[in-house]
């Protein structure tokens, strides 16, 4: 009697909370990782859920789906975009927006022109077209884009400072190698940098274009496998507001 | 010989002129036209299929899922998904601990998958009832 007392408690618990059984429907079929089923990043100010399309017979259909453009310029890039800088892929991606995005110290750059960025990005990113890290270092865009990664820029320093300093970067000491003429990166941010895939040449121009202006290349990262890949493997693509504005205008 | 060696000077001169004149012009015009190779490829590529709006994908969200105080934190521990459970949701904890150990590791690795209280709820209630 006890026990069927305590059975039909349960049931009426059970109940009166309204529960559904049926809990596996919320469950995604298609995951990100064997560990991650989603994730959520900012995205201006939003909060944006990356998953992937759960239609297991869904297939490309857009401009991602074509296989060949010209070579030159639309060439295969190669996996080592510069010494020191390290390729990524999109499980270290994931990892890079629930660590270094919400902390602030990282950034994701989409570095393609606004043409691309407005058909639609990677949650999460910023657009900077690669057009901004190739220009003289003097130059207001270049400035302005190495202020937004973090690097500080320097007051005259005298030689006998600098020789000091080239000497404790050679030794790798103080953080010394973190410092140029013009620039302090000590904090300036971890950079992914990416573009339309492996045959695309825009991230690794503004990749080159930033190590140029002495960026630590341990503090950069190449996502390779770009739009084309994110594409490939039915993950959220977000349109910028830029682009919704220009189309209702 | 004497000549010939102003004149072998004069030459080169004019050629390091030319290159510095013509150089700067051809990489100016290859960036152009990397440029252009762009926006026509960009142009011709059309709106990414399946693209959505930030907001409209937060509200997207927020019509499928509950909102985010109805949300445990994602990446938690099993050590802390217990805690967070049994000081933020004590009805859920109650049947929780109802559970065998064997049950609390399915219902943390569901949590894994679906951070929604009212999904890890549901969970908890269907193992319950499992038996």
């Amino acid at each position: 009697m006890k026990q069927f007392i305590t059975k039909m408690s349960a049931i009426a618990l059970l109940a009166s909370a309204g529960f559904l059984l049926n809990s596996n429907a919320a469950a995604l079929d298609v995951k990100l990782t064997d560990y991650l089923a989603y994730l959520e990043v900012d995205h201006d100010g939003e909060q944006v859920r990356i998953q992937r399309i759960q239609d297991t017979a869904n297939v490309l259909d857009d401009g991602f789906a074509k296989t060949s453009r010209k070579c030159p310029p639309f060439c295969i890039q190669p996996m080592k975009v510069a010494p020191g800088v390290g390729t990524v892929g999109e499980a270290e991606i994931f990892r890079f927006m629930e660590r270094e995005l919400p902390d602030g110290s990282g950034m994701i750059v989409d570095a393609r022109t606004p043409s691309w960025y407005n058909k639609g990005t990677i949650p999460g990113s910023i657009n900077i077209p690669f057009t901004d890290f190739v220009g003289e270092a003097d130059a207001p865009e270049t400035i302005k884009t190495l202020e937004k990664l973090g690097g500080v820029q320097r007051a005259e320093v005298s030689w006998i400072t600098r020789s000091f300093e080239k000497l404790m970067a050679a030794l790798g000491l103080f953080g010394a190698d973190q410092k140029t003429d013009a620039w302090d990166f000590s904090n300036a941010k971890e950079v992914v940098f990416w573009c339309n895939g492996p045959w695309c040449g825009q991230s690794p121009r503004a990749i080159n274009g930033l190590l140029s202006q002495g960026y630590p290349p341990e503090k950069v990262y190449y996502y390779r496998g770009g739009m084309q890949m994110w594409k490939v493997l039915g993950l959220t693509v977000v349109m910028p507001e830029s682009a919704e504005a220009v189309a209702m205008k | 010989m004497y000549q010939l060696k102003n004149q072998l000077r004069a030459f080169r001169t004019v050629v390091a002129g030319l290159v510095l004149c013509i150089c700067p012009g051809m990489a100016i015009h290859a960036a152009d036209d990397y440029l252009s190779a762009l926006e026509a490829e960009a142009d011709e590529t059309g709106v990414v299929s399946g693209s959505v709006s930030p907001a409209a994908a937060s509200e997207d969200k927020k019509a499928r899922h509950a909102p985010a105080s109805k949300v445990i934190d994602a990446g938690l521990s099993f050590d802390d998904f217990e805690e967070v459970l049994g000081t933020s949701y004590s009805g859920s904890n109650f049947l929780y601990l109802k559970l065998s150990k064997g049950q609390r590791e399915r219902v943390y690795k569901f949590y894994q998958d679906d951070n929604r209280i009212s999904s890890v709820r549901e969970e908890i209630v269907r193992l319950l009832s499992s038996g």
